[in-house]
């Protein structure tokens, strides 16, 4: 009896969560004021691509989806290089304040967007980047908390196996390529599926870097046609699916990394 | 370990040349700011304090910081109540508990944007489906997100939709850190389901409270996405958070001065809240 209370709650909560993305995308396959008669349709009358044709060809949406799939794969490789190498230093090398740059640069996560957003708009704007894919990739090259996940995985690699790898004769750039990126690859796919949706879903930089609207980054895009076409809730649905698919996507695929990696995060942060 | 000089140095010079250029100079430059005045156009200008002087007198800055808090306010402790709920539940033995598990993490993923415009989808007032429900009902209709008393309440329950599957996970994680032995020996007691919530479980998991505490502190604090895209920070202000004010201050008046000064301020705020809420966990323990 009590079984059954549960289950039934878990799947009535289980489908308030997913109701909204089911009408999304069955409204996204609707007509032109379909979504909103009375009495409300959970279905389509008449299964359509208009929305996507529209999308697609009158507000050339092709381009902003595009810039969002560039940006995101550019960030996430560059920086998974940069975060790796500097993770690995900082666990498994001695070095000269090695500690103490570490809680430094780590401290630095404390220091919120609003303060750093304004001079780094103003100096990107120096540079002539503000409206070009480089002012999204350069903010994203590197972090902290990528370098602190790394440095924590990399920590319980043992040191015999590096030490081995020495006596064979292997350098410091084969160790790391070889030997300790083939080992971190749980923790490499767990930060790569992090930075891929951080800078797929980011809004607010993207919103002040650029000033275009090929530019524009797919969430951004999608903010501003809501701007224009507020009565247009079936084209704006189909924007909607578009935004959320890669990660839908690298989600489920990917998706035991990607609780593992709160988990642990949670756990050792 | 091994003693190569370079090398460390090396692999970790990306990211220390990262760190000064891009996060360490945009701080000192933002405090250099704060003593100026400039619209970009016209040459910087050396005002002294006179940034503060107008922060203290900057009603509709204090509004958007209370506007905030009042978000923080209903946001956090829902969000701990149902998240806990969930969790709770979840951890049990459970078919399909990767489903669930999936399914109350989905609205996570999604960028806030897409979350916005569903949302308007609910929360509109002639075509909402909100409305329509309680019309259905005989009940009036309910200005959601016209009632500027309501308002801030709608994105709160909103982003706790949208947030809720992350805590879920985090909970989750601190109840399976729980040993077994500790129910057992109360079930041997004859404590109720309650008593070992609350006298086992709650002080088991303190840490991850804490942590919850924390990181949704500072998601709440840097509310944006929601009332830009919503409401505009509209009505009469209701929903205008502190960081889509220092937006506006600093990207469409131009105001790069007196932004960083909101910008520090606020961080200040940030900082003394969060210390403040680790003194306050941390004697509950």
């Amino acid at each position: 009896m009590k079984k059954y209370l549960l289950y039934s709650f878990l799947i009535v909560s289980g489908l308030i969560t997913l109701a909204p993305f089911i009408w999304m995308v069955s409204a996204s396959f609707m007509h032109d004021g379909h979504a909103s008669v009375y009495p409300p349709r959970f279905f389509p009358d008449e299964f359509t691509f208009e929305q996507y044709i529209a999308l697609f060809s009158r507000l050339n949406i092709t381009r902003n989806f595009l810039n969002s799939l560039f940006i995101s794969v550019i960030v996430t490789g560059i920086s998974l290089i940069f975060n790796s190498m500097a993770g690995y230093a900082f666990a498994k090398y001695r070095f000269k304040g090695k500690n103490k740059l570490f809680n430094l640069l780590l401290s630095s996560m404390i220091i919120p967007a609003q303060v750093t957003m304004l001079p780094l708009f103003l100096m990107l704007k120096e540079f002539g980047f503000i409206n070009t894919y480089m002012a999204l990739i350069i903010p994203g090259l590197a972090n902290i908390f990528g370098i602190f996940l790394i440095r924590q995985y990399a920590l319980s690699i043992p040191d015999s196996l590096i030490e081995s790898a020495r006596l064979d004769g292997a350098t410091d750039f084969q160790i790391y390529y070889k030997i300790i990126m083939p080992l971190a690859l749980p923790i490499l796919v767990t930060l790569a599926i992090f930075t891929f949706m951080g800078t797929w879903n980011d809004f607010l930089w993207p919103l002040i870097a650029l000033n275009d609207s090929s530019m524009y980054t797919l969430p951004v895009a999608l903010a501003n046609l809501m701007g224009e076409h507020t009565k247009d809730p079936e084209l704006m649905m189909a924007g909607s699916v578009l935004t959320i698919l890669p990660v839908l996507i690298v989600f489920l695929v990917l998706q035991k990394y990607y609780i593992k990696g709160i988990m642990m995060g949670s756990v050792k942060g | 370990m091994k003693k190569t000089k370079l090398t460390p140095y090396l692999m970790i010079l990306p990211y220390v040349i990262f760190f000064i250029t891009f996060i360490s100079f945009p701080v000192i430059f933002s405090f250099i700011l704060m003593f100026h005045k400039w619209n970009i156009i016209a040459p910087m200008q050396f005002i002294g304090l006179s940034n503060f002087y107008h922060l203290f007198h900057d009603s509709l800055f204090f509004k958007s910081l209370l506007n905030t808090l009042i978000f923080l306010i209903v946001h956090i402790p829902l969000q701990i109540i149902i998240a806990l709920f969930f969790a709770v539940m979840l951890n049990q033995k459970i078919r399909f508990i990767g489903f669930f598990r999936a399914a109350y993490f989905l609205p996570v993923i999604v960028s806030g944007v897409v979350v916005t415009i569903l949302w308007q989808q609910l929360y509109g007032f002639e075509s909402g489906m909100l409305n329509r429900f309680l019309s259905a009902f005989g009940i009036a209709k309910v200005g959601w997100l016209e009632d500027s008393n309501l308002a801030m309440m709608s994105i709160a329950i909103m982003a706790t939709w949208k947030n809720v599957g992350l805590y879920i996970i985090l909970f989750l994680a601190g109840l399976q850190t729980v040993p077994n032995y500790l129910y057992e020996a109360a079930d041997l007691e004859g404590a109720t389901s309650w008593q070992k919530f609350r006298y086992i479980t709650l002080p088991m998991i303190n840490p991850t409270v804490f942590m919850v505490v924390i990181l949704s502190t500072i998601g709440g604090f840097s509310l944006f996405i929601e009332p830009y895209v919503m409401t505009g920070g509209g009505p009469l202000n209701s929903t205008l958070s502190a960081v889509l004010y220092i937006y506006k201050q600093g990207f469409f008046f131009y105001h790069m001065g007196y932004a960083s000064t909101l910008g520090f301020f606020f961080a200040g705020i940030i900082l003394v809240v969060i210390v403040i809420q680790k003194k306050f966990v941390e004697r509950d323990a």
